[in-house]
């Protein structure tokens, strides 16, 4: 019964992993693979990768991007699935009911639609500004080489949040009332209950989403390809785009690419790793 | 739970109302954006609601630029993809439908054993597929482009098909599992003393109560499909294969589309999915809180 | 005033390797030598193209670094600018075409300052041996390249008539296509004048025909912005640049 599985595991997921493996220490190039053969050319390529100044700029991009939105992810998720758990407010059970919206957005238009917002002259944002009064001239928001790295985050942190404020909200609805109760009866006020209940209960949940986002912020492509196609200069190439960029454009170096993208797999398998110890380790199964 | 005072609870529709507004800000801009021709868009470049609306965006891309309408009555050129709408929407569909039915099937049939058999290689299997879903696309995609370049299988709605599957075979299987664990084992225990083969208990008892289970990881895996960009534009070139996303991805280098044009099309692919999570909303919730926390 | 800087091998490069060549510079010689060094002509014009953005004049629109040949034409549209370009008359027929444009008929063409000089490019179709059926591939060459049964060269007239893309047909170009075709968007005469005037991308730039050439237009694009966003000066730019040609030779 499990043999499709096991098959489409060893042939879609880790064949390609060690195939890249494989490529990453050969030269492939558009001539190689019309040929049909790839010399062997060892580390060459993880040295060409290193050296590259691109490469330690995507990287740090990277680490800048994943740090921002994980971070506000967890603050704004906590927060929100607070917010949405007051269902005496009826602006609470709107909120409720939109919550999941953004995860029906499919990225790309996403960032798209987050670039019409964010263009200098004709944005939809400036307008709202302009409208509101709250601005004289046009707010060059993702243009700017100092502000385009927190520009690209809003975007991804908007539509990937619902995923963690459902989280929290399932993990807050697990929390028995008793202990409010009681705690209310020993005088507690609203921010002590925070500190004290709600927050220790809520740790399994944050450290689980701490790593899922962190490993997937890693690999941000879709709102970077839509918005700033990694500009403006090297501002906000990020890895997955460094390594799409080095494989698919010319000259099409896939040797380069398997091994800029090996090393972004893994550091996210360090990533996963920590996941499994810390979700799994218990389990039953 | 607490009685809360007035002004609490004024913050709080405050708080909501700012949060609703977040929400809602990207699908005022598409809709808005959507409905204006370019000169209504440049004309005015503080105001916010379009001095004249249009349904021509609309209509080019539905009519597959047979029909211009007014706005597009001069230009000279539409972009090849813009004129393949109909096909990209089957194509999405026709892979995102596959994606879902392929990930339930062998989902199923492995969160079954590793729910039911407790053996050290079910466990393995779990973590392995834990693991999986960690591989991000970028890592794939190179090893993939250049297999199914030598295998001819670039080009092909099946090739995206499997690479698909397979890429999202590990979250089927995390957000089943737990579910096929809750359903209690008596029932199909009662069955197996009568005669039934595993496979007979698990596709006559163990399905229909698994319903919901399936329904939650369907709608999650049609939608992930439905949203899926880097497999199918590194795999297909060619405009007779190209799905939603990778037309739309086209036209951002499209040096000829505008904003206008650009957001009616992503208006057009991010309706299905915002239906689907519009009416199915408790299965998704269930079924995201299931694959992340569970095991 | 919007400068046509977006990412890309023709955008933002071209618009430095004209005004280069406009002053009498080149990047690379017939050598394949680099002009970028300290007091070239490529380092000057980049230094006086910089300050015209927001750390020096700032009379550059910053939507410039985002913007192609047509989608300038389009932002120009909006009527914020006095300049754009310099990209010959492409985008003409988007900025001056009353349908389109808010601005139309106002969007006057300029040829180069000095002698004039400019550069262009021509595509030219061609054929692989590998191809699975000759005579169809020859057919379709004939027809995008060359004469038509008739005797005309269809293609490079639909192309002028619609896109108003230029042919490197002497006689398509002097003819009525382009005559009269062409009046209600701008000055024939003066356009083609500037197309008298230009030269071969290769006589400014004669890395093209190296397969380097294009990893090492992916970092000047990048430089390039790097310079004009004020993060870097001109002189570390094409010092980076001239690194990079060593670089770029590596990756392919």
């Amino acid at each position: 019964m499990n043999l499709p599985t096991l098959v489409f595991l060893g042939a879609v997921l880790a064949y390609p992993v060690i195939y890249a493996g494989y490529l990453s220490v050969h030269k492939v190039g558009l001539a190689q693979l019309r040929r049909g053969e790839f010399p062997f050319s060892g580390w060459e390529n993880y040295g060409r990768v290193l050296e590259d100044p691109l490469f330690w700029m995507a990287m740090k991009n990277t680490l800048v991007f994943t740090a921002i939105t994980v971070i506000s992810e967890i603050v704004l998720a906590v927060a929100i699935a607070l917010l949405i758990n007051q269902t005496s407010i009826w602006t609470s059970r709107v909120t409720r009911f939109l919550i999941l919206l953004p995860y029906a957005i499919p990225p790309i238009c996403n960032g798209l639609i987050w670039s019409f917002l964010y263009s200098f002259q004709l944005g939809f944002l400036n307008r709202i500004l302009f409208s509101l009064g709250l601005i004289h001239d046009p707010v060059n928001w993702a243009g700017n080489p100092d502000t385009a790295l927190y520009a690209v985050t809003v975007p991804y942190i908007w539509r990937t949040l619902p995923f963690a404020i459902i989280l929290v909200h399932a993990a807050l609805q697990g929390i028995p009332r008793e202990l409010y109760e009681q705690a209310a009866i020993d005088g507690a006020n609203a921010w002590h209950r925070f500190r004290q209940i709600t927050l220790p209960m809520l740790q399994q949940i944050i450290a689980i989403i701490l790593i899922l986002r962190t490993a997937f912020a890693f690999a941000v492509f879709e709102e970077i390809l839509a918005i700033t196609q990694g500009g403006p200069g090297d501002a906000t190439w990020v890895a997955a785009w460094y390594s799409y960029k080095i494989t698919f454009s010319p000259p099409n170096n896939f040797g380069m690419g398997a091994a800029s993208a090996f090393i972004l797999a893994l550091m996210i398998a360090a990533i996963a790793l920590v996941y499994l110890r810390a979700v799994y380790r218990r389990v039953q199964l | 739970m607490f009685k809360l005072s007035l002004p609490n609870r004024l913050a709080l529709h405050v708080a909501n109302l700012a949060v609703i507004a977040v929400i809602l800000l990207p699908l005022a801009a598409v809709i808005i954006g959507s409905i204006q021709s370019e000169k209504s868009l440049q004309a005015d470049t503080r105001r916010l609601l379009p001095p004249e609306v249009t349904g021509d965006n609309f209509l080019v891309i539905l009519t597959q630029g047979e029909q211009r309408g007014r706005i597009f009555d001069q230009a000279t050129y539409l972009p090849d993809n813009i004129k393949k709408f109909y096909r990209a929407f089957a194509n999405s569909l026709i892979v995102a439908s596959s994606v879902t039915f392929l990930t339930l099937l062998f989902g199923a049939l492995s969160a079954y054993t590793i729910a039911r058999l407790r053996y050290r290689w079910t466990l393995f299997l779990l973590q392995a597929n834990i693991v999986s879903r960690f591989v991000p696309a970028i890592v794939l995609m190179i090893p993939l482009y250049i297999v199914m370049r030598s295998l001819g299988q670039l080009n092909s709605l099946s090739g995206v098909i499997l690479a698909e599957t397979g890429f999202l075979l590990p979250y089927a299987i995390l957000i089943l599992a737990p579910y096929f664990d809750a359903i209690p084992s008596e029932l199909e225990e009662a069955a197996r003393i009568d005669g039934c083969s595993r496979l007979r208990a698990f596709v006559h008892i163990v399905l229909p109560l698994a319903t919901p289970a399936l329904a939650a990881c369907g709608v999650i895996m049609f939608i992930v499909s439905w949203h899926e960009l880097l497999i199918p534009l590194i795999l297909n070139a060619r405009p007779e294969f190209m799905t939603l996303p990778v037309v739309i991805a086209s036209l951002v280098g499209d040096v000829f589309v505008f904003f206008n044009l650009m957001m009616a099309i992503c208006l057009l692919a991010l309706l299905p999915t915002v239906v689907l999570v519009a009416l199915l909303q408790k299965y998704i919730v269930e079924g995201l809180a299931a694959g992340a926390v569970k095991g | 005033m919007l400068w046509v800087a977006g990412v890309g091998l023709e955008q933002l490069p071209g618009t430095w390797y004209q005004m280069t060549w406009n002053r009498g510079g080149v990047f690379f010689d017939k050598q394949g030598n680099h002009m970028l060094g300290a007091g070239s002509v490529a380092r000057e014009t980049l230094k006086w193209w910089a300050n015209t953005f927001e750390k020096g004049l700032d009379i550059a629109d910053p939507e410039s670094l985002k913007v192609q040949f047509t989608s300038s034409a389009k932002a120009f549209g909006a009527g914020k600018n006095l300049y754009r370009g310099p990209n010959h008359h492409y985008g003409l027929n988007i900025a001056n075409d009353p349908a389109q444009s808010p601005i139309a008929g106002k969007v006057k063409v300029m040829g180069s300052p000095g002698d004039g000089k400019t550069i262009a490019d021509a595509h030219v179709y061609f054929l692989c041996t590998a191809n699975r059926n000759k005579e169809w591939a020859w057919k379709l060459l004939q027809y995008l390249g060359g004469k038509t049964k008739d005797g005309n060269y269809t293609q490079a007239i639909s192309l002028a008539k619609d896109a108003m893309l230029g042919s490197g047909y002497q006689s398509v170009m002097n003819s009525d296509v382009i005559k009269t075709g062409w009046a209600p968007w701008g000055d024939v005469p003066e356009i083609l004048k500037i197309w008298d005037k230009s030269a071969y991308i290769a006589e400014v730039c004669s890395s093209i025909y190296q397969p380097w050439h294009f990893p090492w237009t992916d970092q000047l694009n990048i430089e390039v912005q790097k310079c004009l966003t004020g993060q870097i000066t001109p002189d570390v730019c094409c010092d980076n640049l001239i690194k990079g040609i060593a670089d770029a030779k590596r990756k392919v």
